[in-house]
């Protein structure tokens, strides 16, 4: 696709994805225009722009239908604060990229968090495009040498910059680490901020500040955001809410505010089977649940307006698949819908309309994510 | 929920809740998706969190339809587990032939399941990777009943990136009574058996229709649940889990 990345997978095929792209790239077209329009009132450059329009409706209602994909990465480095942080965090990264090279006991890194990337970094994307090994060069050079004696062919630009951006944040966040998920974030942040590492660097400590904190930890709270959805369902979509329940709804609400017990001893409260499904939403950021584009979408408004987007998101989506999942009685197989629903989500502006609708969801705003986690 | 599906089936179906354990990168999910959809990618993705997938096994008297909890693998995740295990009644601990360490992992997992899981958890060790080894080290099907006594003591030899031997594991399995297999994901040797052998092994007793809500609660103790080596005796080509 626009992207690298296949078209067509085990849920979309290429038939759906071409009859949906047909639209949806006359639709990025003139959305482009608006974008060129909007940048020119405010007299900002559109060749490779770094600076965007200051925050208003307007820029919020043009950042929800979409930034156009050539600015994506600029676009979410702005509007993350990414300047200012990254002012204030002058020369870090590399300091840190060369305090990776040094042994533990130097300051360097560990060697466990080393490992556990090497192992990840060409399990990100292998199907993308920037992501895979070139081919072995022009095997016709040397006709007489078999594909066997070929040697592996060195890694693509993309996973170097990935693995010093992977290992400069484990150091640079030791309560973290380096968490499986991070390769699949930093991977698509470096895809769109054209490999500046630094850039990415700095993006992966907004999400795992500000959007998702606890999120990644060496002790897992991952079921911190999960549990607040979990709250939001029962309150916003309660016929969906009663056919995922098979635990007790009253174990699961803590008093607000207060995040539960860290890690998950057997005290914490227990959430419906299916709100597993819902893991890889928020510590993957929706890579790999939401097609390509959809997720794209979803990141555009996260770093404009905050991770209330993530819940409305994922509010949305089961309020799109709730005739599926009332359709169905019995408790795992609501569990495979959930978990296979968003992968056919091709049509984001659907998603949209329905995550950002103020009648839907309109109440679920970011002091109210803030204050229940 | 549904007492039963109500249809008539030639054989008796229930379903079985099995997870896979293990440490990150050993093929767990590979295996899965060899075994639920014939089917092999190079480099796949970790998981994050959990999948859950199902798979029908079809034995001589009854049919088993797996619940498939395949889960993450890296250390932090392991807090998650035991809401994954719990209620299990099959476990895969897979461990990767060519990484000591990974085999180290799986036996704590194996001692976690015994100390915190179903009493009667049918538990299986599977070194996958098995196609790495040299093809001296890795039993041809057919070789032996179970897969793995064939070669056991095989040599080392320069091409073969096993470092965990047969025999060490095999030995630790039959210690605990485990199922134990040797298994490549990615040519699909013995994924199958590995399930069949699992199928097999749960006892009639255990099994209760279409499914107890979040898993059968009232295993009983059952001594005979832990199969030792000697493992499917009955298993015929032409029966076995669909893959």
């Amino acid at each position: 696709d626009r992207y690298g990345f296949k078209k067509s997978n085990q849920y979309i095929s290429k038939a759906e994805y071409d009859a949906w792209n047909t639209n949806y790239t006359q639709y990025i077209e003139r959305r482009r225009k608006k974008w060129y329009a909007l940048m020119r009132a405010y007299g900002l450059m559109t060749d490779d722009p770094i600076r965007f329009p200051p925050k208003s409706e307007k820029v919020k209602r043009y950042v929800r239908k979409g930034i156009p994909p050539e600015w994506r990465g600029a676009a979410w480095f702005w509007y993350a604060g990414g300047p200012g942080r990254l002012a204030r965090m002058q020369g870090v990264y590399w300091e840190l990229v060369r305090r990776c090279e040094k042994p533990e006991d130097e300051g360097g890194l560990n060697d466990a968090d080393r490992e556990h990337i090497e192992r990840d970094l060409h399990r990100t994307f292998p199907d993308n495009i920037s992501f895979k090994p070139d081919p072995p060069t022009t095997p016709l050079s040397s006709p007489e040498s078999s594909p066997e004696s070929w040697p592996d062919p060195p890694d693509p630009p993309i996973l170097n910059s990935l693995r010093r951006v992977l290992r400069a944040f484990a150091l640079h966040n030791p309560q973290i680490g380096y968490c499986q998920s991070l390769n699949f974030i930093a991977g698509l942040l470096l895809l769109f901020l054209k490999s500046d590492e630094e850039k990415a660097f700095i993006l992966l400590d907004v999400i795992t500040s500000v959007h998702l904190p606890g999120t990644h930890a060496r002790v897992l709270e991952a079921n911190v955001d999960i549990g607040v959805l979990m709250d939001l369902l029962r309150e916003h979509l309660p016929a969906v809410w009663n056919r995922i329940d098979d635990g007790d709804p009253a174990d699961l609400n803590p008093a607000p505010g207060k995040r539960g017990a860290p890690g998950l001893g057997p005290a914490q409260p227990r959430l419906p089977t299916v709100s597993l499904a819902t893991t890889p939403w928020f510590m993957s950021l929706f890579i790999g649940t939401l097609p390509i584009e959809s997720t794209l979408r979803v990141w555009d408004s996260l770093f404009y307006e905050g991770s209330k987007t993530l819940f409305r998101v994922s509010l949305a989506i089961f309020k799109l698949g709730e005739p599926s999942i009332r359709a169905i009685e019995d408790p795992m197989e609501v569990f495979q819908v959930v978990q296979t629903l968003p992968r056919k989500m091709l049509d984001v502006n659907m998603l949209m309309e329905a995550c950002w609708k103020r009648k839907g969801f309109g109440s679920v705003n970011q002091e109210l994510i803030d204050e229940r986690r | 929920m549904a007492e039963s599906t109500g249809t008539p089936t030639p054989r008796p179906s229930s379903s079985v809740k099995l997870v896979l354990l293990g440490e990150a990168a050993v093929g767990k999910s590979s295996l899965v998706m060899r075994f639920v959809n014939n089917d092999f990618q190079e480099n796949k993705e970790p998981t994050i969190g959990a999948a859950f997938l199902t798979q029908k096994c079809n034995l001589p008297n009854r049919t088993i339809k797996f619940e498939i909890w395949d889960t993450a693998g890296q250390e932090r995740f392991a807090s998650l587990a035991p809401m994954y295990y719990r209620n299990a009644q099959a476990a895969l601990v897979v461990y990767d032939i060519t990484k000591p360490q990974s085999l180290t992992k799986a036996q704590h997992w194996v001692a976690e399941l015994q100390r915190q899981a179903s009493p009667g958890i049918v538990i299986a060790l599977v070194g996958n990777k098995a196609d790495l080894a040299s093809p001296g080290s890795f039993p041809a099907p057919g070789d032996d009943a179970d897969g793995v006594e064939a070669n056991a003591d095989a040599e080392q030899d320069e091409s073969d990136a096993r470092k965990v031997p047969t025999r060490e594991a095999k030995a630790y399995a039959e210690e605990e009574g485990l199922l134990f297999y040797e298994t490549s994901a990615k040519t699909g040797q013995y994924v199958a058996e590995v399930f069949t052998a699992i199928a097999h092994a749960i006892p009639e007793s255990s099994l209760k229709g279409p499914r107890g809500v979040g898993g059968q609660t009232n295993l009983g103790r059952d001594d005979g649940a832990r199969v030792n080596l000697a493992g499917p005796r009955e298993t015929g080509p032409k029966e076995g889990c669909a893959c």
